[in-house]
Order: C-alpha cells, then structure tokens, then sequence
C-alpha cells in the first residue's frame, strides 16, 4: 500500500466487555514524530502495548514494514526495530546505569555463550566493544557522569533518561515514548523537547509519543492523532488540532493550549 | 471393574482431607498473594495434641479433637505474627522463606519431643465397617466426608454473609482500598490466618484418623498434596481446591490399586507440573496469570557484581582454602573441608538461578542427584573411568536443567518455586521406583575411588578436586554473571517487562541459566558419588533443595562469596554441632527465618542496603550532622 513504516489497520481490543481500543488505523512514516493524545482513559496506552505485544489485538492489523506484527513475541518486536519506554518507569533498578544500556545493547552482541563460558578472545573483544557503544549513549543522554551508580540510586528525571537511553541502544527505527514528561519540571521538559527533535533529526529515529503536555506536544509533532473513548476522532498537524471542535469537546473545552 | 467403587470410597475420604487442608492454601493466598509454606505444621501439630489428650487424660475424643483444632488455630497465630507480618509487604519471596523456616522448627519441635517414628492414633473402638457388596466403609471415611462437608459449608456462610467474609473478599480484591473502607486489614488476616491453619488442623486429624498412623512430617507430604489441590484448582480459588483435592485423592487411589502404591506419590507433584505447564490458571481459576503478570515481586536491593580482581577478599580466601591442608591433616576435619566446598559449589550454582535470576528453585536437589546417578551408572554398570563418568555427569545434567527449565518458563515468582518442588520431588519418586536403572531405595553401591597416575584418591585428593570444581566454577559464574548474557539475566531478574522490551528472550535466558546451574551441580553430584562412593534418593529430597536454597540465603542472595560461605557454613553446623544432629531441619529452618527477618541480605551479603518496597521513595537523606563549632 503505501509507504509507511508502521501502519495500524482497523485494530481493536477489548477487555471483557470494555472496548479499550476500537478501530484504531493510522499510518507512522520514516522520520516522522506523531503524537497521540486525548483524556484519560483514551486507549493511548493500550494503543501502544499492543504495538509492542504486551497483549495481541482482539481484531485488525498492525504492520511494521509491511510485515504484519501483531502476535509476535514481545522481544521480537523489539528485536525488529521498534523500542518503547513505560509510563511507569521499567529500568532495572539492580543494574548500574551503565549495565541498563549495556542491556540494551545486548542484542548486537554477536558472540555466543559458549566463547564467554571459555572467556574466548572474541569474548572480551566484544564486551569491549559494547562498552565503548554504551558510553557514546551515556553521553548523548547526559548520563556520564552517574554511569557507575545503581540505577536505583537515581532522581526520577534521570531515571527517564536511562530508559531512553536502554530503548535507543537497541537501535531501534520507531522509538515509542510513553508519557516522557509525566513527573518533569519546566527546564526538564524544554530538554526533552530538544532530546526528541534530535533523536528524529541527528539520529534519524522515528518517534511516537503518548503525552498529556501538550505545549510539548505541539511543539514537536509532525502530525497529531487525537483519540478519545478508545476510537480516532482526529488526526492532522498541530495547528488543525488546535482548533479542532471535537478535540476541544473531547477535552471538555479545557485543553491548556 | 469390582475394585471401582472401593477405589472411589478410598479416594473421595482422603481426596476430601487433601480439599479441606488445600482450602487453608487458598483463602491465604486469596487474601495475600503468598503461599504459606508452614501450613503442613497445623496438620501434624492437630494430630499431636490430639493424640496426647486421648492418650494421657481421659477426654474423649471430641474434647480431644476439639483440642487439636485450637492447636492448630494458634499454630495459624504464630505463623502470621512471627512470620508473615514483618514481610508482609515485601517481595514475596521473603515470607516464602519465613513461612518455610517456621514450619520446619514447629516440624521439628514435634521430631524432637515425639521422636522420629509413626505412631498409632489412638482412637476409640467404633463400629465395624460396613460392608456393601465388595466395598467396606469405615466409620471413619463416614465421619471425615461428613465434617469435611460441613466445615465447608460453614466456612462458605462464614465468607458470604459475616462482616468478617466481607472484610476478607475486601482485602483480596484490594488491601490498601479495604484498609481506607475502615476493614481492620491486620486483624482480619491473622484471623484468615487461623481459620486457614485450623481447616489444616481438622484435616490432619481426619488423616490420622483414616491411617490410623501419625509421624512428624505427615504435614508436609500432605501440604505438598494440598499444593497440588490448590494448583490444579486456580490458586486463589476455594472452590477450585475443593475440586482439586477431591481429584488428586480419587487419581492416587486409582493409582495405588491399578499401577502401584509406589507410584502413588508422583501422582501429586507430576499433576502441579503438568498443570502450571499447560493451565497455569487451573481448572476454575481465572485470574491466576493476571496475578502473576504483577512485575518486580523478586526485586530487592542487591550487591553489586564484583570484578575479577587479584586483590578481592575471595582471592585471599582461596588461597587459605588451599594451604589449609598443610597444617590439618586429620581425616575428620579434611572430610568436613571437602563436604564444605561441596555444598558451597552447590550454593554458588543455585545462586545463579535464585540471586541471579530471581527465579526461587526448590529443586536443586535433582540436578545434584541426576548428577550422581549419572556418574554411579556408568561407572559401576558400564565399567566406564571415573573422569568420564564426571564430564558425562556434567553434560547430562546440563542437558537435564535446560529440560527441567522448559515446564518453568511461563512461571513467575511463587508458581516456580510450586513447578521446582514438584517436578524435583516428581523425579525424587522416579530414582525410588525406576528400579532397574537406579537400583530404587537400596541405591548403588561400591561407586569406583577416582585414581590418578594408577594412586587411589585420598581425602587431600578429594579435597584438592572439589576445590579445584568450586573455583572454576566461581570464575564461570563471575564471568557469566558480568557478561552480556549475566546483564540480561539481572534484567530479566528485575524486570521481566522491560527486559522483553529491548529485545531479550526470557525463555532462552532462563533455560540457559537452569542449564549452566545444572552442570555445576551436576558435577558436585558426581564428586560426591565418587567420594562417598554409595548414593540412594534419600540425599536428594525436596528437603536437600531446601537446605541449598537455606544455604543461598543465609549467605545472600545474588552475592557470589556469600553463597560460599553460606553452602560452607551451613553444611558444616551439623558436624560441628554434634549433639544437634537431630535438629539439622530446626536449625536451618530458624536460620532461614531469622536471617530473612533481621538481616535480608544475608550474613555475607551487601551491607549497607535495607529492605523496602521499591514503589516506596528513598527518605531524603539527612544533612550532614557535621558539629557546628560556633564561635571558631
């Protein structure tokens, strides 16, 4: 069909009688950032699980490249290309920030088990080299500097940043962001903003956000999809969103715009 | 058939004592989310006390019955205050333990007062069975279908129509939503707590009825039952136990007279196996998985891996291991040297799956005992040289964990340490009765003395092996743990979710780990077969694989020196506690409790960490109280 990189297709999914996601289509293009917002309960969260299988659909399609996804192991999915990041926070709080991205970077690991087992030179030369990849993302992600600290040890705002960082080292095409201010002050989110343009523009990452902050929204979208009660009632670029009626109805006329 | 009804009679009254017992494992699980590992106490403790009154004092046997309830009633009290409120809102494998230990030292108060034999119960004279055609009936089948029956049905009025059900259904759906509803959440759930113990308790006294016989651990072999019972029915649900006990009673009774009593109790721990692996759910259960989709139930702060460095305290510690010999050359002492490196190269090995991957096994014992038999078989049935026995016990182990893991990979938290328990246990009833292979209970005897260079193998030969063993095996586990394939395993300990997000596989993860485990202990196995050079199933119980899971968490969970010196330390109490080899059980069992209690890291662990829920914040760390010095 068309060219794009990820495409929902009429997906729906149900909760016992609750429908949490109806009917849901929308086309993600290379390089594109597309928000998804609406109030509380929209199904933007369950839009997103079922992208990445937590849960398969009830109904409908979801293709990534033109392969049709839905049903695959979640690692798979993640293994295909396409990373997320939670709204509650996922990091391994055990793990030192380091480990955390290292984790990531574990599938371009190309030795086996066995060549560790024997502590193979091939084995050393390839920690060496996920070590030297897992600094270059600490320090895009301005994490240097707390590398070696327990992830567990750290402020909430960087805590984010580990797990941005843990989704861009698997190399993913589509990062999914979920929710990436929630819990962020003023300064923090300005950076976010610059972080997300620069995934998109320094590292050619296409992007899908779930956000309720929608200066930030607006500000960083290419195209908007606005859901509410589980169904698309609008897509289109910020500024037809912004004074879209049935957006506004959607939010009760209280959208801080 | 004629034997059918009989088979049905014998397997409805004991199937009921298993539904009533497995009641108490599922409304405590319904309420908590935790199993109750000490709950085989109130059984035997039921049927102890009861058996005193009827023997010493002249009550007859409802005041004596009566008497055993309010046993277990109180059993059921102690449990929750001692054991499962400290750890009520940590990760779970905390009262897993606790629960465990203390049932373990009440089993074994009973062992130590009452002595290890099966007694007689001494119940009045009653009627004659009756008889109907080819089927007799006793009295006492009559009498446990009928109270099982009707405490079911007060416990059903009880849960449907007292404010006390109501609180209890309250705090299942939501604890915290009941707590602000004004339901006293404490005291309901020691009360479940006791009910659950007491429906323990009047089971155990209709089993000792129906047998005719009481032993200390009756509890536990029916617990494990009971876990069955809960497991096949949906865990959480109570009217799935009662369905489950009923058909685990009617399928041994089957299976005892069609197959062989022997067989009997596989029957149990096989149907917890094939159930998790295939309806994990169980039959009337629905939202068992939904349960165990809850993340991070293992997550606790743990040590930081160390590094291979050549001034680590381990490193010192090795070397004292190796000069020791040079100053003790007593046989005795260098036996107690080699059964402690044994069992600290087996901690070291399920510290892999326990620290490392978060995954609780109560199943090490089977890795070592499969091992053993391996390295046994073929070198006293096929004649084969000891080293190839050792390498073949390696592989074949290593194989077997990969297996053995392959029925555990949808399991979570609680649902691996049941899948352990009663698939190892499951194997246990195998090496017993498989006997052309392994000989059954007599074992296999004269297993060949390793030699070298045509010498027969001294103790400091054999102590210079296993030591050998435990540091390569410590190299390999601190490479493995700090290698691509360690951090993923950690990920996945911390976080199952986010770990399949970036891409791992927890199925490959998780077997590998059981597999590499298994190879380690399969070569202690061997090791000890060779040393000792006798083996039977007796040293590779379930209650072995607790032992090893004790030894892990005394020294500390996830801490690689720590599960040396816990396997090291704990296997040498015994030996150094002569007059206390009777309470091995007991000792282990308050170890484990204590240790989990006040000191969760372990004794050897990492220091400076307290145990907390994660979800809850850090406190802000206090300013410096630096001294303010006014006036300089």
């Amino acid at each position: 069909m068309s060219g794009a990189l990820l495409q929902l297709d009429q997906v729906s999914r149900l909760f016992g009688g609750l429908v949490a996601v109806d009917k849901l289509s929308f086309d993600l293009f290379e390089g594109d950032i597309l928000s998804i917002i609406g109030p509380n309960g929209a199904g933007k969260t369950t839009a997103f699980n079922l992208i990445s299988n937590i849960f398969p659909p009830s109904d409908g399609e979801i293709r990534f490249q033109g392969q049709v996804i839905n049903g695959l192991p979640m690692h798979k999915i993640a293994d295909g290309g396409i990373a997320r990041t939670f709204q509650n926070l996922r990091i391994f709080p055990n793990l030192s920030v380091r480990e955390n991205v290292l984790v990531g970077l574990a599938r371009t690991n190309k030795t086996s088990i066995m060549s560790t087992i024997l502590r193979l030179r091939s084995h050393r030369h390839e920690e060496r080299r996920l070590a030297a990849d897992a600094d270059k993302l600490l320090e895009l992600m301005e994490l240097a500097d707390v590398a070696d600290q327990m992830a567990r040890n750290l402020p909430y705002g960087s805590q984010r940043r580990v797990e941005i960082a843990r989704a861009l080292a698997t190399d993913p095409q589509i990062v999914m962001l979920d929710e990436p201010a929630a819990g962020m002050n003023p300064a923090e989110i300005a950076e976010l903003m610059i972080l997300i343009r620069r995934l998109r523009d320094a590292l050619n990452k296409t992007i899908l956000l779930v956000e309720h902050h929608m200066s930030l929204v607006m500000d960083v979208s290419d195209r908007i999809v606005v859901m509410d009660q589980g169904k698309k009632i609008v897509e289109g670029q910020p500024q037809e969103i912004r004074n879209d009626p049935r957006v506004i109805e959607a939010y009760l006329g209280s959208v801080p715009v | 058939m004629e034997l059918l009804p009989q088979v049905l009679v014998n397997g409805l009254t004991v199937g009921a004592t298993y539904a009533l017992f497995a009641v108490g494992v599922s409304l405590i699980f319904g309420v908590l989310n935790i199993i109750n590992f000490g709950h085989g106490a109130a059984y035997g403790i039921a049927a102890y006390m009861a058996m005193v009154m009827l023997r010493y004092t002249g009550f007859n046997i409802y005041l004596a019955f009566a008497f055993g309830v309010l046993s277990a009633f109180l059993v059921g009290y102690l449990i929750e205050r001692i054991a499962v409120k400290p750890v009520r809102e940590q990760p779970i494998l905390m009262a897993l333990i606790t629960t465990l230990g203390l049932g373990m030292v009440l089993e074994n108060g009973l062992q130590f007062i009452f002595g290890p034999q099966t007694q007689a119960f001494p119940l009045p004279e009653t009627h004659e069975p009756f008889q109907i055609g080819d089927t007799t009936i006793s009295v006492w089948e009559i009498s446990t279908l009928v109270v099982v029956v009707v405490t079911i049905a007060i416990l059903h009025v009880m849960l449907k129509h007292t404010n006390f059900g109501i609180g209890v259904r309250a705090i299942a759906e939501d604890r915290r939503a009941a707590n602000l509803l004004g339901i006293d959440v404490d005291r309901t759930i020691l009360i479940t707590f006791c009910i659950a113990s007491a429906l323990g308790g009047i089971s155990g006294l209709l089993g000792a009825s129906l047998y005719n016989a009481i032993y200390p651990v009756m509890g536990t072999v029916s617990m494990l039952k009971a876990f069955a019972a809960s497991v096949l029915g949906g865990m959480e649900v109570i009217s799935g136990a009662i369905v489950g006990g009923f058909i685990i009673g009617i399928a041994e009774a089957a299976t005892s007279v069609y197959i062989s009593a022997a067989w009997r109790d596989a029957i149990a721990l096989g149907l917890i196996v094939v159930v998790l692996v295939f309806r994990p759910t169980g039959l009337l259960g629905r939202r068992g998985l939904e349960k165990m989709e809850r993340p991070s139930l293992n997550i606790m702060p743990l040590p930081p891996v160390p590094k291979l460095t050549f001034n680590h305290p381990m490193v010192y510690g090795f070397l004292i291991a190796i000069a020791l010999p040079l100053v003790v050359h007593d046989n005795y002492y260098l036996r107690i040297m080699i059964i402690m490196t044994v069992y600290g190269t087996l901690a070291l090995s399920l510290n892999l799956i326990a620290g490392f991957a978060g995954l609780i096994s109560l199943g090490h014992a089977a890795f070592y005992g499969v091992g053993a038999y391996t390295s046994a078989i073929l070198t006293t049935r096929y004649g084969m040289p000891v080293w190839f026995g050792f390498v073949s016990a390696v592989v074949v182990t290593g194989i077997f964990g990969v297996l053995f893991a392959w029925p555990m990979m949808r399991l979570r938290g609680h649902y691996i340490a049941m899948g352990t328990l009663g698939l190892s246990g499951a194997i246990g009833v195998v090496m017993l009765n498989w006997i052309d292979v392994t000989n059954g209970p007599m074992g296999i005897r004269a297993i060949p003395l390793p030699s070298l260079f045509g010498i027969e193998y001294t103790n400091f030969g054999f102590y210079y092996t296993i030591l050998g063993i435990l540091i390569v095996s410590t190299l390999l586990v601190i490479t493995l743990v700090d290698s691509s394939f360690g951090r993923s395993l950690r990920a996945m300990r911390d976080d199952e979710l986010g770990a399949a997000s970036v891409g791992i596989d927890a199925r490959y993860v998780k077997m590998m780990v059981f597999g590499i485990s298994a190879a380690i202990a399969g070569g202690c196995g061997s090791f000890w077969a060779h040393f000792v050079s006798f083996i039977s199933p007796d040293s590779f119980t379930p209650g072995e694989s607790i032992a090893l899971l004790s030894m892990v968490v005394l020294g500390g969970l996830g801490s690689i020196p720590g599960a040396i010196m816990g396997g090291a330390v704990l296997s040498a109490l015994p030996e150094v506690l002569r007059f206390a080899s009777d309470y091995r059980q007991a000792i282990y069992g308050l170890v484990i409790m204590l240790v989990v209690l006040y000191r969760p890291q372990g004794l050897f662990g990492f220091n400076s960490v307290v145990i907390r829920p994660l979800s809850r914040k850090e406190p802000p760390k206090k300013p410096d109280a630096e001294p303010q010095e006014v006036g300089q």
